[in-house]
């Protein structure tokens, strides 16, 4: 998962009663730094390890749930685990998302909603998968969708300028005009494009387009 | 048979090829091979929308060897369709439509290439009804091809053996050569004549697929502060499953669905929110397809 689509991932308010969520991370500072973004987005109630308060959602990373501490918390509890390894493999057990360990605030409470609500949100490490996006076929299933790939597989990496020209891309931009909204130059712009389309496995602009509407990178 | 004529046969094709050529072109594309393109009406031109480069200028040569700069009028990514508007050549040739076309009917497919003029000719190798395309646009009918083209007859005109235009050669999955039929061509040059783009639905909602337990859909992962999805109630986390009723696997099918005729209607969605199903009527939004 990649926090790029736009800033606003998490701003609605979505529930009547705010979700308790308990931050169990073993860096204090890291904990107290979450725990005051997340009270800060008006819908979460953080609270700390031994407050006796039943969490719907646990915040944790590997300090911490193999520690004792972990143990106190009910094993049924939905889990969104701050992880240095990003396995590929899925999730298991009461773990419902896994981020990486410097995640950003909204992506971590938009995961803690989600796995709050039961669902397991599945993610990958990105960057260092760049063959098998598309199964190597490079793009180029514009019109036709005989052939699925599988959507769920990889969400890749874009930097958070890629992503600003991503989004300029999917108004219909071209160089010329990404180039001057962002106040670059124009070969900076067919860069940053050609890396985009690298990085999603796209043909061209369009199949990009596509590509990233399907993976949640560009606003459906 | 005892009539027929091979060579005449031949000569016959040969003939239908040099008589549709003036109306053809040819451009090099960003990826530096050549496409090919041909004269609508009105001096404009039709090309594969995937051969084109939206920014890039164009220079098209046309069929007396000509080349001339091109003005990208708009692009179609729901039907494959970019139309150009060249400097002059006002008055190419023209092509007249083809009647409706049975699977073995024989077909030619013309471009040129370097000033050479290129034709293949097969047989039409599948009919089938209107379909729809990934990013929505409605196909009138499925024409699939039994011919060896090449990549440079990518957006050139398919003739029937009269020599009339059934319509745009575009590749599909496995390079797969199919037509863009004449009726659909016809409707998005008319579009983006207009209007310079097509437009298609808009929710304002970022989806990611979901596939877990007996749970198919798409599911919503940002949401536009001033988008319909918003504004009908959708929150994160809720999964789209349904469509006016009929079931919406993922993104994949929802984007299929927000096609060009997709806005300003309302829809009514099914929505899995914590484990229950309610429904959401929504009005779809607009936005120009890219």
């Amino acid at each position: 998962m990649d926090a790029v689509t736009t800033g606003d991932i998490m701003e609605s308010g979505i529930t009547a009663r705010q979700l308790i969520v308990l931050v169990a991370v073993g860096d204090a500072a890291r904990a107290e730094r979450l725990s005051a973004s997340l009270a800060a987005t008006g819908d979460l109630l953080p609270v700390v390890t031994g407050s006796g308060v039943r969490a719907d959602v646990v915040i944790t990373d590997e300090a911490v749930s193999t520690e004792a501490a972990g143990n106190a918390i009910p094993a049924t509890t939905p889990r969104v685990l701050l992880s240095a390894r990003l396995d590929r493999e899925r999730a298991v057990g009461p773990v419902f998302a896994v981020l990486p360990l410097a995640a950003e605030t909204t992506l971590i409470a938009s995961a803690a909603r989600l796995a709050a609500a039961g669902y397991r949100v599945s993610s990958d490490g990105g960057s260092d998968r760049h063959d098998d996006f598309h199964g190597g076929d490079l793009g180029g299933d514009g019109l036709f969708d005989e052939e699925h790939p599988d959507d769920t597989i990889a969400r890749p990496a874009l930097s958070p300028r890629e992503a600003e020209v991503l989004a300029l891309l999917a108004e219909g931009a071209p160089n010329k005009v990404i180039a001057r909204r962002l106040n670059i130059s124009v070969h900076t712009a067919k860069f940053h494009v050609a890396a985009i389309l690298i990085k999603l496995g796209a043909a061209n602009r369009t199949d990009a387009i596509a590509i990233a509407m399907r993976q949640g990178l560009v606003l459906v | 048979m005892s009539d027929f004529n091979l060579s005449a046969f031949s000569e016959a094709i040969a003939d239908l090829a040099a008589t549709a050529a003036p109306a053809t072109a040819s451009f090099v594309t960003h990826h530096h091979r050549t496409a090919s393109a041909f004269h609508w009406r009105d001096g404009y031109f039709v090309t594969a929308e995937e051969a084109v480069e939206t920014g890039e200028e164009i220079e098209l040569t046309l069929a007396s060897g000509e080349t001339v700069k091109a003005e990208l009028i708009g692009r179609d990514p729901s039907t494959g369709v970019a139309l150009l508007k060249p400097a002059g050549a006002a008055n190419a040739a023209t092509l007249a439509k083809a009647d409706a076309v049975r699977p073995g009917n024989i077909v030619i497919a013309i471009g040129i290439s370097d000033g050479s003029a290129l034709a293949v000719s097969g047989s039409v190798g599948e009919v089938g009804p209107a379909w729809r395309s990934m990013r929505g646009g409605t196909i009138d009918r499925r024409i699939n091809l039994a011919v060896g083209a090449g990549g440079r007859f990518e957006g050139g005109p398919v003739l029937d053996a009269k020599g009339a235009l059934i319509g745009m050669l575009l590749f599909g999955p496995r390079r797969r050569a199919l037509v863009m039929p004449y009726e659909t061509i016809e409707r998005a040059v008319a579009t983006l004549r207009e209007k310079g783009h097509v437009a298609r639905g808009y929710l304002g909602a970022g989806l990611h697929q979901m596939r877990d337990r007996d749970a198919h859909g798409a599911m919503v992962m940002s949401l536009d502060d001033n988008g319909p999805a918003k504004a009908a109630g959708l929150h994160l986390g809720d999964i789209i499953v349904s469509w006016n009723g009929e079931a919406v696997h993922g993104p994949r099918d929802l984007i299929r669905r927000l096609g060009p005729d997709s806005a300003g209607a309302t829809v009514t969605f099914g929505v899995v929110r914590q484990g229950e199903q309610r429904d959401i009527a929504l009005t779809i939004g607009e936005k120009p397809l890219s």
